[in-house]
């Protein structure tokens, strides 16, 4: 019952397909094979494209993506869908320097249109039992890892944009560990996409053993209209903890949707932080499975979006099992007329006793244009729990305005004080104080390039 | 004439509260405002520092013989004029120390003087925050946040000490303070009075007039100032109450 109800794929009286400008079927007629050229990749690559030539791209009709179209997805043309660069690229070293990250301690792969750079991507020293490889380079053990992970936990026929992922799938960032293994330096993945018509996509397979830990970091850099469809499966074996950050900085007139699917075995543990900032259509998906006992997760989101921009974040923390606690925070700050949408629903199947949920939205308009949809949803099948949430919606406090101008703060400057603190208690639940400060500086970045109209 | 309002009429929310009100402060003059609850004093303070809801419909303010009521909140607090809250806003996320250095240099950049530089700002503050008795664990605490209102008190006037108004709006500074805090308070305005910086201390009660001492006392009701005098009117109201002025104004 709880797992049929979880989202309502079709309205048979709705108009259900969006028509694709390009032929994706011809588009994969011209990819080159994968490089680490398995057949049982192919195979799949072959059964994904049929699957998604048959579902699509979601469509308004679906609840879930009633608020956001795809259809300037769908329809824009492109020159390849493999990543192989058509077109001279730009100095993307450039981009790596200043908008990538410098973690003092990291294990870097840089990847631009989908390509593995290896002048940019400092490679750490990885403690023995923690492998992290990417598809194109595996050996013959991770390759069946590999084999077995791909599309475990995001399904290819439950999701149609996994589908396309694993369809045109390239390359791919790969970190397994055995039982009870630190990872003590950051895995960190950088995607640039450059170019007017560059469609990438990219994918992060992680499986923490027993007992295991590491901390990752996903980072999506953009030039221009490009279009990029991440997706990111994570499965943490029993006692294993993961510190998981995303970090979305796109060009504003690109396309970026991704999906992040995470299985948690007992007593482990997920921390997610998720920042968007940019893109001119940004989808997140991030879906998390409590399956074994006393599983622990906690979700902080940050989405900010000026200009037209549109930025849409759904999330499913899915109870399936005993004493499993979520904790789930977004922040949403909107200018101008962009758009944000917030979905976030904690489902508690039966069984799921002694679930203990908390789930929170909070969201600041900053124009009077500006708007958010935004729905905290509980769904419980289960009779002795503890679960709550709660969603606000509103504009900058006028008691602290006024106190901060009254003290000679001017209006814009008081505005981004009051902005940055509302932003401050999400980079704060970064793990890594090495990782808060790029993050907030990004955050503090996209707030002096805010050009709002003038606040009433 | 630093202050000058003449025919001051506002109203809040279609309300009309302050009915034509007539004030003159010289610079370094000390004055009370008293009033029941209710007069408009509250009003009149949120006016002189630019609060939008309270609206104008006639009268003028000058201010150093400039017309005020054309400035933001922030152009009045750069010019000079300081407003210590009633109610103190509790601000999470915004530091006290940051706030007060951002309001200082821009009065500073107001008055053509470079930003001061971090050491000589936090001897600055340390040497306010010992004048107001302040725990320097307070200084990186949020904005209001979390404190007594006796701390949020104090923290008004420390604000006010490193900012060096030319004139300080000080809104019911004494309303919620025991005795002690009351004296940190006075000692703290005390210390700041020259000849050149003046103050507007509005207040329902005596009390805080023991310890700072007025040069005039003005008694507000019903939107207009009804008696002025000096010190000693403070004390006739103590005695009295504000009932014989609030019969003296109803009969006109």
């Amino acid at each position: 019952m709880a797992d049929g109800s979880r989202d309502v794929r079709m309205n048979p009286d709705s108009h259900t397909s969006i028509e694709h400008g390009p032929s994706y079927r011809a588009a994969f007629g011209q990819m080159q094979p994968a490089a680490s050229g398995a057949p049982w990749l192919q195979v799949l690559r072959e059964r994904a494209l049929e699957e998604f030539i048959d579902r699509g791209f979601p469509t308004t009709a679906e609840e879930d993506w009633r608020y956001t179209d795809l259809t300037r997805v769908a329809q824009r043309s492109f020159d390849y869908l493999d990543g192989a660069p058509q077109e001279p690229l730009e100095d993307y070293g450039g981009i790596v320097e200043k908008q990538g990250l410098r973690l003092p301690n990291m294990h870097a792969l840089v990847f631009v249109n989908g390509i593995y750079q290896p002048d940019y991507s400092p490679s750490g020293t990885l403690p023995n039992g923690v492998y992290v490889s990417r598809f194109n380079n595996l050996v013959e053990q991770q390759t069946e890892w590999l084999e077995r992970g791909l599309g475990a936990i995001a399904d290819i026929g439950d999701w149609h944009l996994a589908a396309l992922n694993t369809a045109f799938l390239n390359d791919g960032v790969i970190l397994v560990t055995e039982d009870d293994k630190q990872l003590t330096e950051t895995l960190y993945v950088l995607n640039i996409a450059v170019g007017q018509k560059t469609t990438v996509q990219p994918r992060l397979l992680i499986s923490l053993g027993r007992g295991s830990s590491a901390t990752v970091v996903e980072h999506y850099l953009s030039t221009g209209p490009s279009f990029t469809n991440a997706i990111t499966e994570i499965h943490c074996g029993p006692g294993a903890q993961l510190e998981y950050c995303k970090l979305q900085q796109e060009h504003e007139s690109a396309f970026h949707l991704a999906a992040q699917h995470v299985r948690l075995d007992e007593d482990s543990r997920f921390h997610g932080v998720n920042v968007d900032l940019g893109g001119q259509l940004s989808r997140n998906d991030l879906q998390v499975e409590l399956r074994g006992n006393g599983a622990e997760t906690s979700l902080h989101g940050l989405f900010m979006a000026q200009g037209n921009a549109h930025i849409d974040n759904h999330t499913l923390l899915d109870h399936a099992a005993p004493h499993c606690m979520s904790r789930e925070d977004y922040h949403g700050v909107l200018a101008d007329k962009a758009r944000g949408i917030f979905n976030g629903k904690v489902l508690v199947q039966i069984g799921a006793q002694k679930t203990d949920a908390e789930l929170q939205s909070r969201n600041l308009l900053l124009s009077p244009g500006a708007e958010i949809n935004t729905k905290p949803e509980l769904e419980i099948y289960a009779d002795d729990v503890k679960c709550s949430h709660g969603a606000t919606t509103g504009q900058l406090d006028k008691d602290a305005m006024f106190y901060l101008r009254a003290k000679g703060i001017s209006q814009l400057e008081a505005r981004d004080m009051l902005v940055a603190a509302f932003t401050r208690v999400i980079i704060e639940q970064i793990d890594s104080a090495e990782l808060r400060e790029p993050v907030a500086a990004a955050v503090a970045q996209r707030l002096a390039h805010a050009d709002l109209e003038p606040l009433s | 004439m630093l202050l000058n309002i003449s025919n001051l009429h506002v109203s809040v929310g279609g309300h009309e509260i302050i009915k034509g009100l007539d004030l003159e402060v010289g610079a370094g003059e000390v004055h009370a405002v008293m009033g029941p609850n209710g007069s408009g004093k509250s009003t009149l303070a949120m006016t002189l520092a630019g609060r939008d809801n309270c609206a104008i419909s006639a009268g003028s303010i000058s201010y150093l013989d400039q017309d005020l009521t054309g400035l933001t909140p922030e152009e009045r607090a750069t010019a000079g004029i300081f407003l210590g809250f009633q109610y103190p806003v509790e601000i999470p996320g915004v530091n006290n120390v940051y706030l007060l250095k951002a309001a200082l240099n821009a009065r500073r950049k107001n008055l053509g003087e470079p930003e001061m530089d971090a050491i000589e700002f936090l001897r600055l503050i340390k040497e306010k925050a010992k004048l107001m008795q302040m725990d320097q664990s307070f200084l990186n605490r949020a904005v209001n946040e979390g404190f007594s209102g006796g701390e949020k008190k104090r923290n008004e006037i420390f604000q006010m000490a490193v900012l060096e108004p030319t004139l300080a709006i000080l809104d019911e500074t004494d309303s919620g303070l025991d005795i002690d805090a009351m004296k940190v308070v006075a000692n703290g305005v005390n210390s700041q009075r020259n000849g050149e910086r003046a103050f507007l201390l509005i207040t329902h009660y005596q009390r805080l007039l023991d310890y700072i001492e007025p040069d005039f006392v003005h008694v507000l009701v019903d939107g207009r100032i009804v008696r002025s005098g000096d010190k000693t009117l403070a004390h006739d109201l103590e005695a009295h109450g504000y009932d014989g002025l609030l019969a003296e104004a109803a009969n006109g």
